[in-house]
């Protein structure tokens, strides 16, 4: 049990509290309600440069690393489709300086065109180091369009290309700023040797006094149903041909999730996952397997992708996949239930251990309205049934729902 | 209104308090450290062998390595992995250079369910044709995928550079060493390795009387005795090459890595030139860091380690780096290193540099898995615990000109070994 309290600030910042006594550190977590989702289609990839950008300095900030490193700490941020998330680990007797550092620059940013010219340079490199360079780096940039039309997830985290990247100017970084980053669209959440009227103090002290601007809404097209299957083939510089299916589903917050999110562990999670028996067979179609859900806040996607050993060709691979997901729709043996239940507790046990997992966690459950989901979520996993599982099978995997991308290689291994 | 120039006081960590594990004997004298962790009815336990790559080839350790799960004499094929799946277990497998560890993460309630399971999966494991064929088959194209990027093209020339390419810290694996393989050979790594002598246990989490007891009663039950390992002798065959430019068709970036064999953890100045290295790329903070990506922009980024091996060290600076960039990042990396061994750093950056340390040194003990890591990077290379509070007593006495002395002192610019990476 994550035990925790939790006020709203006047100025509509969430604020969240874990004690912990047994460490001598800290987590402050704020997240920001802003991911890829709410950019512009023109400027895709914004939300994660202005990431980036936040660690340029701010009114009474020189460098922002520099006082987490004095403070004895450590700190980085991750930008996802719907949120960007800032975290700071330091000494508990510290916490202080990371209500300072954070307050600060949520209040004002200070992006000089020096520090944008480097922050785009950097961006660039780890669009090429992440995307561009690894066999099947690209993979999103070319999944995400076809699996949705509409929905603005149809473009990848890190941007669609870097053009656009490289076209952000002050104006633009500062108006990003201005619409996303205040109070009301933020929940702050602290983890670890701080009690919990301590961290509301702060929190009053340093961030009471940000104002919340009127609000703007941000219009995210809703995807519409799919009707029709998709196909894309594209040739690419990879050692082995690689199938790539998604089938669109519900969002993150509905039963749907947690049925599926079990089911793909039944499929995958493991060695004595399905897949994994696939894969370890000395004649095996495939030398990876893997099925996942996306978790995506609004509707998401269930996936399953893999890559094929040389001898054989797509039409095995996802004659192969079909085969094994219509199993999966006829029957669910109790013992898998009983595995994947079990699995699920003992992460989630591991889960609840450190500050750092316990701080992010209670952000993203009060994000999406209820706090104490960080521990009932539990409870809902180990509901699902055998029949659950198979049910939702049958209404996620259908052949006219089904995105499905395909990798040749241009020089196949022998 | 609040004033938020003024900063808040800051305390300065000075003093570390270590946990101190439990020590029992097995009935064969192999230690079993037991470490307090958070209270959650969790535990994991590490199986720590003598069994790494350098006891043979990297090949053939991370091979057997990774059949444990597959199946063993009393719970052959998917039995083994079935009978841990149902009580929640997770089980992990890892070999690096010197060591070969396995893991298995439970429910304490469960504890006596799956160490069994566990053991049989380290010491009597099937090793069956068909299965070790697919897991070469997988080994094969994951490896030709690295080698596609600048990282592993990298290090294949770069660490035979460093050792000698006969010597056991110089060998790499590629891609056809996975196509000639023997079960003999894999069989016979096994037994010659993977024994309850060659071995010592680790357990941290939630350490209750009757954790302890099924631990030391179901370990005694589970010897598999055989011969400590001896370390291979060192051949000295040291390349001539010192610098290799590579081309890759395949990349977007360049990249650059150099570096130099170093001390080890044993050595006395180990703590003093890990502080200088820190401070040369080993945080954000750091030179390489904030030269050559926050003021160039030429890399997301760029770092320098030391790198320890039971028998010596490595220091390793690498970074994949924009396309047109190489040659001047290469020259950037030379013009840190030698700034920092003419000139003293300022008190603000030492400053900087020891409070980080001793804050990363503060959490380097909380939580289940900092405390495996603590206990493990002290004790696998012959450490006593208190090597943390001897790190802690270092940095607060540590000075500008010590900083200068371990810079001049380990790296040697003439004995740089450096690989660069070029687009086509």
């Amino acid at each position: 049990m994550i035990k925790f309290e939790e006020i709203t600030l006047n100025n509509g910042l969430k604020v969240v509290a874990n004690y912990d006594p047994f460490t001598p550190m800290a987590t402050l977590n704020i997240l920001y309600k802003v991911g890829s989702k709410h950019e512009n289609p023109e400027q895709t990839g914004m939300a994660h440069l202005f990431e980036h950008l936040m660690f340029s300095g701010s009114a009474n900030v020189e460098d922002f690393d520099a006082h987490v490193e004095n403070a004895g700490g450590s700190n980085n941020a991750y930008t996802t489709s719907d949120y960007t998330n800032y975290y700071i680990t330091l000494p508990a007797v510290n916490i202080e300086t990371a209500f300072w550092l954070e307050s600060d620059r949520m209040a004002e940013p200070v992006i000089t065109q020096q520090k944008l010219d480097v922050q785009k340079n950097v961006v660039i490199e780890e669009y090429k180091q992440r995307t561009l360079n690894p066999p099947y780096g690209d993979v999103m940039l070319n999944f995400l369009p076809l699996i949705y039309q509409q929905h603005s997830y149809k473009w990848p985290v890190i941007g669609k290309n870097i053009q656009q990247i490289e076209a952000v100017n002050l104006d633009i970084a500062n108006a990003f700023h201005a619409r996303f980053y205040h109070p009301s669209n933020a929940v702050l959440s602290v983890s670890g040797n701080v009690k919990p009227e301590k961290v509301f103090e702060l929190a009053q002290k340093w961030f009471g006094d940000i104002a919340r601007p009127a609000f703007v809404s941000c219009v995210i097209e809703k995807e519409p149903l799919q009707t029709a299957s998709r196909r894309s083939v594209l040739e690419r510089d990879v050692p082995l041909d690689a199938i790539f299916m998604a089938w669109p589903m519900q969002g993150r917050d509905s039963t749907q999730f947690v049925q599926s999110d079990l089911l793909t562990d039944l499929l995958s999670f493991d060695r004595s996952s399905r897949f994994y028996q696939l894969l370890n067979k000395e004649h095996a179609v495939f030398a990876e397997l893997d099925a996942h859900v996306s978790g995506t806040i609004d509707n998401g996607t269930f996936v399953v992708s893999g890559k094929l050993n040389p001898e054989f060709t797509i039409d095995n691979g996802i004659s192969l996949i079909e085969d094994e997901l219509s199993k999966v729709k006829s029957g669910i043996a109790e013992n898998e239930v009983l595995k994947v239940r079990n699995k699920a507790v003992t992460s989630n046990r591991i889960s609840r251990l450190d500050h750092s997992n316990k701080a992010p966690a209670l952000a993203f459950a009060a994000m999406l309205g209820n706090t104490n989901h960080v521990n009932t979520s539990i409870d809902d996993y180990l509901k699902v049934t055998a029949d659950d599982m198979q049910k939702v099978a049958t209404e996620i995997i259908q052949d006219h729902k089904a995105n499905v991308l395909i990798y040749t290689a241009k020089n196949k291994l022998k | 209104m609040i004033d938020r120039s003024i900063i808040p006081e800051i305390e300065t960590i000075h003093k570390l308090n270590p946990f101190t594990p439990n020590k029992v004997l097995l009935d064969n004298n192999t230690p079993c450290f037991f470490i307090e962790g958070p209270k959650e009815p969790v535990v994991k336990i590490n199986l720590v062998l003598n069994a790494g790559a350098k006891y043979g080839s990297p090949y053939i350790a991370k091979l057997v390595n990774g059949l444990l799960a597959e199946g063993s004499q009393k719970y052959p094929g998917n039995v083994l992995v079935e009978e841990l799946d149902k009580y929640g277990a997770y089980l992990f497998s890892s070999v690096n250079n010197d060591f070969a560890t396995v893991t298995i993460v439970t429910q304490t309630q469960y504890l006596s369910d799956v160490l069994p399971v566990f053991f049989d999966a380290a010491y009597s494991p099937q090793i069956k044709e068909d299965i070790l064929n697919a897991q070469c088959k997988r080994s094969h194209s994951a490896l030709v995928e690295a080698y596609m990027q600048n990282g592993a093209l990298s290090d294949a020339e770069f660490m035979p550079m460093v050792f000698g390419s006969n010597h056991f810290y110089g060998r790499v694996s590629h891609p056809e060493n996975y196509q000639n393989v023997k079960r003999d050979d894999v069989v016979r790594f096994h037994s010659e390795f993977y024994n309850s002598n060659n071995a010592f246990l680790m357990v941290v989490g939630d350490i209750t009387e009757d954790v302890k007891n099924t631990v030391v009663s179901i370990a005694n039950q589970h010897m598999h005795f055989g011969k400590v390992a001896q370390f291979p002798k060192i051949i000295d065959s040291s390349p001539s090459d010192k610098r290799i430019i590579l081309n890759n068709p395949y990349t977007q970036q360049a990249s650059v890595t150099m570096g130099l064999e170093s001390i080890g953890k044993k050595s006395d100045d180990y703590i003093s030139l890990k502080i200088a290295v820190i401070l040369l790329g080993g945080f954000f903070g750091s030179r390489l860091m904030q030269n050559v990506r926050e003021k160039s922009g030429y890399t997301y980024g760029i770092y320098a380690s030391l790198i320890s091996f039971q028998q010596t060290g490595l220091l390793k600076i690498s970074s994949d780096v924009k396309g047109d960039k190489a040659f001047e990042v290469e020259q950037q990396i030379l013009d840190n290193i030698i700034d920092l061994q003419k000139n003293k750093v300022s008190t603000m950056e030492l400053q900087r540099l020891k409070n980080y340390i001793s804050g990363d040194l503060l959490n380097s003990f909380d939580g289940l898995f900092a405390l495996d890591s603590a206990f493990l990077s002290t004790y696998m290379y012959g450490l006593k615990l208190d090597f943390f509070t001897r790190f802690a007593d270092i940095i607060n006495d540590f000075t500008a000109d010590k900083l200068m002395e371990m810079m001049n002192k380990y790296i040697e610019l003439d004995k740089l070994s450096t690989v660069i990476v070029t687009q086509q």
